[in-house]
């Protein structure tokens, strides 16, 4: 993943319009730090997306913010809020590229930020840029006064009309009013298409409305379970019932149930509910991201679970994926001839470090005495691994599968998944996030 | 994108630090391909035993964060209270608000999905300047600030010039 590829409310900083950070740091979740997707106000009137809060409830049961008591059923939708995020994601580009182009005779924003402007009190309800904020709302009594002025202070003893801004005498703008107010209802009705109402403006904004909000709710939500009075068998039957994989171990069809309700639940508050196909895929996605190594071993539908099928389009795999295969063996050749391990840098012996780290606490220690020496037992250990993963991979895969990152960790992860029950994919490189 | 939350929000993070940090701190992935584990640099306070210093450290990231609070380890020797000779740094925002294993600490004072990896740096440096000696990781230095704080600062100073190779 790129940090380029991810929006930021920083992104304002070295434009001209500084001042939009904290407007859209307001229109972020605290918990994702994303634009608010299905914002719900808690009962002590703190906002989080829909997913977020319902996620962090069932952990902790408290509101991330202010630590106050609360429950999923106490959630509210907050729909103002959501338009405007609407609005304000369909101007950002447009503003963003004019407040970038404005920027260029100011010399951008470099500066760090001294310590004392950060606040800490964790008891704060505010948010944690509120000394920013503050800064930037000082600003903002010019501006309205600016605005006033332009409106009062006209020299032709004229005022304008507050509806069709004409201008005219001060006694004839009453008679004026009651026409033109008949006058602006009557265009109106002609013209619906200006977007005046909310649902018109979310149709505008977000061409891929499938429900609108004020259709009858078609989706209800479901239901906790309470697991511990739940027979793993009925869990299963549950799962079952529900569309879901019943498979895995019982802690994992817990956390899958649980992630389920959450999404599904989140997905009812939506104004523009997703399909259940793709809440599927996106509690796939999710189990996976959350190390669910035994997914891929259960019949989900992913990239890497192909490699082990029988119509398994091998030359296809090595067509696209060839410049990794090359790199791979490369690598290994390397490795191989060179038995002295090399001066690591810190970067590998770090990695390395990781990877043992879930296998040996012992090392551990070791790594942290000599962080920079490169423990030779180690880096052969490591070596024989890297190697035993490409012959495995090599023995394993169909007849001209070639190797790439993914599906040699994948298929050693098989073997020993097989052989000694060993957890599948230590330290990433799981097909979903792998390079390939 | 429900599933990649945890990256989405290392890379929101980690951009908004690369744009606008803090005095003093610097904290990134160490290898892009993988968002869960940061290198961190963090400046020692100013008029404390570990001014001029610049301490590395490692940030692993669990896979449901910010549900669940990172931990942090110092690369470097570190001889402070709250730091275990590991390297394994123990301040309250780092633990779940759950369990309080050493049930000394506020719920307010402990990890929130709110929290970020901004205002931990921010606590770490803090505890830097002023230890907390209510429930040492390290006894020894714990003693050595309570009994003989002078010891313990000369002590620091020497460690932090040998990190600088002086």
């Amino acid at each position: 993943m790129d940090a380029s590829g991810v929006s930021d409310s920083t992104d304002w900083l070295n434009t001209s319009l500084p001042a939009l950070t904290t407007v859209e740091s307001a229109l972020r979740c605290q918990v994702c730090k994303d634009f608010y997707t299905t914002p719900m106000i808690t009962s002590c009137s703190h906002t989080f997306c829909s997913l977020c809060i319902r996620r962090c409830l069932a952990t902790e049961g408290k509101c991330p913010t202010c630590r106050g008591e609360e429950q999923e059923v106490k959630l509210r939708k907050n729909w103002a809020l959501q338009e405007l995020v609407d609005a304000f994601q369909a101007a950002r580009p447009g503003v963003m590229k004019l407040a970038q182009r404005c920027n260029l005779e100011a010399g951008g924003r470099l500066a760090k930020r001294k310590l004392d402007d950060t606040r800490m009190e964790m008891e704060e309800p505010e948010r944690p840029s509120q000394a920013r904020k503050m800064r930037a709302l000082k600003r903002i009594p010019s501006v309205v006064d600016g605005d006033g002025d332009d409106y009062y202070l006209s020299d032709d003893g004229l005022v304008p009309c507050p509806i069709c801004s004409k201008r005219m005498k001060e006694e004839s703008v009453f008679l004026h009013l009651d026409r033109c107010g008949q006058d602006q209802k009557r265009r109106e009705s002609v013209t619906p298409s200006r977007p005046t109402t909310r649902s018109s403006v979310l149709a505008d904004v977000t061409p891929q409305t499938r429900l609108p909000q004020h259709v009858g709710r078609a989706l209800e939500h479901l239901p906790k379970l309470n697991y511990s009075i739940l027979k793993e068998n009925a869990l299963r039957k549950k799962l079952s019932e529900l569309g879901l994989i019943a498979g895995g171990p019982r802690s994992l069809l817990e956390k899958r149930h649980t992630e389920w309700v959450h999404l599904w639940n989140a997905n009812c508050d939506s104004a523009r509910p997703k399909l259940k196909k793709e809440l599927l895929q996106d509690l796939d996605a999710w189990e996976r991201s959350q190390g669910g190594s035994k997914a891929s071993f259960n019949g989900l539908s992913n990239s890497g679970n192909d490699v082990m099928k029988k119509d398994f389009d091998g030359a296809g795999w090595a067509k696209s994926h060839d410049v990794e295969f090359q790199r791979l063996i490369a690598n290994a050749r390397k490795k191989k001839s060179s038995n002295q391990p090399p001066q690591g840098s810190k970067k590998d012996a770090e990695r390395i470090g990781t990877t043992q780290d879930a296998e040996n606490g012992a090392i551990d220690q070791t790594r942290a005495e000599q962080t920079l020496v490169v423990d030779p037992i180690d880096q052969n250990f490591n070596l024989r691994e890297e190697i035993g993963k490409q012959d495995y991979a090599q023995r394993a895969a169909p007849a001209g599968t070639p190797l790439t990152e993914s599906n040699s960790e994948m298929l050693y992860g098989c073997m020993r998944h097989e052989d000694i029950g060993y957890k599948a994919y230590p330290g990433g490189g799981r097909p979903s996030e792998g390079g390939s | 994108m429900a599933s990649a939350t945890a990256s989405r929000r290392l890379m929101h993070e980690y951009r908004a630090l690369t744009i606008d940090s803090p005095e003093g701190i610097t904290a990134g992935p160490i290898d892009e391909d993988n968002v869960f584990e940061w290198e961190a640099m963090i400046q020692g306070p100013e008029e404390t035993p570990f001014e001029g210093g610049i301490f590395p450290a490692t940030l692993s990231f669990p896979k449901d964060y910010p549900l669940s609070p990172p931990s942090m380890k110092f690369t470097c020797e570190m001889f402070h209270p709250n730091v275990y000779p590991s390297g394994l740094v123990c301040i309250s925002i780092l633990h779940p608000p759950g369990d309080d294993p050493n049930h000394y600490e506020q719920a307010s004072e402990r990890w929130s999905p709110i929290q970020s990896v901004e205002k931990i740096l921010i606590s770490v440096m803090s505890m830097l300047a002023e230890p907390n000696d209510e429930s040492p990781a390290n006894v020894e230095a714990a003693k050595m600030w309570r009994e003989r704080r002078g010891e313990y600062e000369n002590l620091v100073r020497e460690k932090v010039r040998k990190l600088l190779g002086l």
